[in-house]
């Protein structure tokens, strides 16, 4: 795993100016607002990595929304639905180990490929997908949980780990615990479902053009 | 009273007017962070202008700190909209970035940098301004190149900023998907912007006029200048007032979608794929016994499939409530109650459910939507009924469809339900009585072999 090399001046003021509206976030929220307490993905940062992707204010779905994270990522994302009457021992080998996808890397091929089984439910499926999506968004598949010497504690109750800018989508480092990680990839798959059904509906995209 | 006092005047009058317009502003809904900023504003140039009319300033320091303390207002309404442009703005609620500026990370840094260069180049020209003092407000008055600088490292930072801020809302007015109250929202405010650029230009050009121009020419072009500064000020004003009044309320309320995103759809999620794990899985016995003895049973019976599937779907849930027990962390009872009073709250907001349909065609292989979304919830009610861990309509069991009767009928046959339970819950006998024959037929058929759905 790289490590980034520490960022210059005009990399930093940013960076330091969200510190200071996420430290002023958190001394409000510890006065009672316990969903944002906490350090996880907003739906306002989500509607900011939909923009860069050029997906705000339309209607998409995981097809779209894995093409253009894909193609800002440089890498080539597949979703293949595993069509279970041909390939049962795979689902049930999925169901048992309690999983219902999975996305796979190769670093060598600059290829994502996400396996979902055809006879989820309906929004099961969906969901899975964008929950897969959003590791990939997160920079999860790069996190290397050996190197804890390269643990960053950005706050002491969610730690992160270090993943270059240009292996993820998402501002802020990936989750250095794997439940955080999911946790974060639910509500990034969450984010997407609606965002994707209610296209320029959607009232965090229209926050963006009501600033004032 | 001199030239600069009258201006002060009539600048004092236009915001103590504006400012009254304002203060509605903040006291009503449509009140914001920015129209508090605004008010202000207002209010202090009120006040300073009041005080430069009343007042007659002597010396050259007197006069610079006079200039000084006028275009703060200013220079703190343009650094707020280009901070608030950045995405930093307000500090306290996490406002986004303008939409046109969220992925471009340089604009976003130049627009954040107003914060810092704004104040910065008043603190420079109060340093310059104080070293080499002249005549900073003298209206007519022919003035030194000392008066120039000082006034040009004042004006052209806000002006730029200004008319970079005025170009981004612009460009925000003219998005394709935007709803027409925004997109004239954000017109008033890069008209307003623009206007204070404008401001700022004058503002520039004056001082070059009282220190090149000559004699006559220098009156008249300052005197319109004048003219021109109190017009840019009543129309800026006007147009923030037009764009704070054109208040957008969104056709779907953010504490919806918010509560769709984070909590329905994961405990849905989280409900499916377990239902899904029990039945794929083969940890839930008897599923896929009692969906082909449910599924032939419904042909007996003359049932929609929509209706068929309820009833499987129902076995389903009580097959993955029962199988959770096991398992505290995925599906429980609790939850599952939880989960039904989410799938309330959405099922019952039609504006939201009907825009879940519409991913259907954006997607390669959804099948998701509002009669999902109803069934997933009818089923669930069904299955905690059948549980005892939720009661049915008002009425009881008995004006219950066939197919819940079904549903209860294959359930206790593999063993999900108490067989003494079913008996008890479904009090339509008749119904009840038509539902096992159906039932039974369709088991004694799979026995034999004689049916082949």
């Amino acid at each position: 795993m790289g490590v980034e090399s520490p960022p210059s001046f005009r990399g930093l003021l940013p960076i330091k100016l969200e510190q200071v509206r996420r430290w002023l976030n958190s001394s409000r929220i510890a006065g009672g607002d316990p969903t944002a307490s906490r350090g996880f993905l907003t739906p306002e940062e989500f509607q900011q990595e939909l923009v860069v992707l050029g997906l705000s204010d339309r209607q998409f779905g995981s097809k779209e929304y894995a093409s253009a994270l894909g193609k800002h990522l440089g890498l080539s994302v597949s979703i293949d639905i595993v069509p279970d009457a041909t390939h049962p021992l795979l689902s049930r080998e999925l169901a048992r180990k309690g999983v219902t996808g999975e996305i796979r890397y190769r670093a060598d091929l600059a290829r994502a490929q996400i396996i979902v089984p055809g006879s989820l439910p309906p929004l099961a499926l969906i969901f899975t997908v964008l929950h897969e999506l959003g590791h990939l968004a997160a920079g999860d598949l790069f996190v290397d949980t050996c190197q804890a010497s390269l643990l960053c504690l950005e706050s002491p109750a969610f730690p992160t780990l270090e993943v270059p800018n240009e292996r993820r989508l998402a501002q802020r480092a990936p989750f250095a615990q794997p439940v955080d990680r999911e946790h974060e990839a639910d509500l990034r798959a969450g984010y997407a479902f609606v965002a994707g059904c209610l296209g320029s509906e959607n009232p965090y995209a229209q926050r963006m053009y009501d600033i004032l | 009273m001199n030239t600069f006092q009258e201006q002060s005047l009539v600048l004092a009058l236009v915001c103590l007017v504006a400012s009254l317009f304002f203060l509605g502003v903040t006291r009503s809904s449509r009140s914001t962070w920015f129209s508090g900023v605004i008010t202000m504003n207002l209010v202090a140039l009120a006040i300073i202008f009041g005080t430069f009319a009343a007042v007659e300033m002597n010396g050259e320091r007197a006069e610079i700190a006079a200039a000084l303390v006028s275009e703060l207002p200013f220079e703190a309404v343009v650094s707020c909209l280009c901070v608030a442009q950045a995405g930093y703005l307000p500090l306290r609620t996490g406002a986004p970035p303008l939409a046109v500026v969220a992925a471009r990370p340089k604009l976003r840094l130049l627009l954040a940098s107003a914060g810092v260069v704004l104040p910065g180049a008043w603190v420079l020209a109060a340093t310059f301004g104080f070293v080499w003092p002249s005549s900073a407000v003298q209206a007519l008055a022919p003035a030194p190149l000392e008066s120039v600088i000082f006034k040009w490292t004042l004006m052209v930072p806000a002006m730029l900023f200004a008319g970079l801020a005025a170009i981004l809302f612009l460009k925000a007015a003219r998005s394709d998907s935007l709803d027409t109250r925004l997109r004239f929202k954000n017109a008033a405010f890069a008209f307003a912007t623009f206007c204070l650029a404008l401001v700022a230009l004058e503002s520039a050009m004056f001082a070059g006029a009282r220190a090149w121009l000559p004699g006559d020419l220098r009156v008249a072009i300052t005197s319109s200048l004048l003219t021109v500064e109190t017009c840019l000020a009543i129309a800026c004003v006007a147009a923030f007032l037009l764009g704070l009044a054109l208040r957008y309320t969104p056709a779907i309320a953010v504490p919806t979608v918010r509560h769709v995103a984070t909590r329905w759809l994961p405990e849905q999620d989280r409900f499916d794929s377990h239902r899904w794990h029990a039945v794929v899985g083969g940890v839930a016995r008897g599923v896929v016994i009692a969906s082909y003895r449910i599924g032939a049973a419904a042909n007996r019976l003359g049932l929609s499939r929509l209706e068929t599937e309820r009833a499987v779907g129902t076995v389903q849930h009580i097959a993955a409530i029962r199988n959770g027990v096991c398992d505290a962390a995925k599906v429980t009872p609790q939850r599952a109650r939880d989960l039904h009073v989410l799938q309330s709250e959405v099922v019952k907001d039609a504006e939201l459910i009907s825009k879940l349909d519409k991913i259907e065609s954006h997607d390669l292989m959804s099948r998701f939507g509002a009669v999902h979304a109803a069934s997933l919830h009818v089923e669930l009610e069904a299955a905690l009924a059948l549980m005892g861990d939720v009661s049915t309509n008002s009425n009881g069991h008995d004006d219950q469809p066939l197919w819940f009767y079904l549903a209860a009928v294959g359930a206790s046959d593999v063993g999900l339900i108490d067989e003494r339970r079913t008996t008890t819950i479904l009090d339509n006998k008749m119904r009840h009585n038509e539902v096992l024959r159906a039932y039974t037929e369709a088991v004694t058929s799979s026995r034999d072999g004689s049916y082949h759905p």
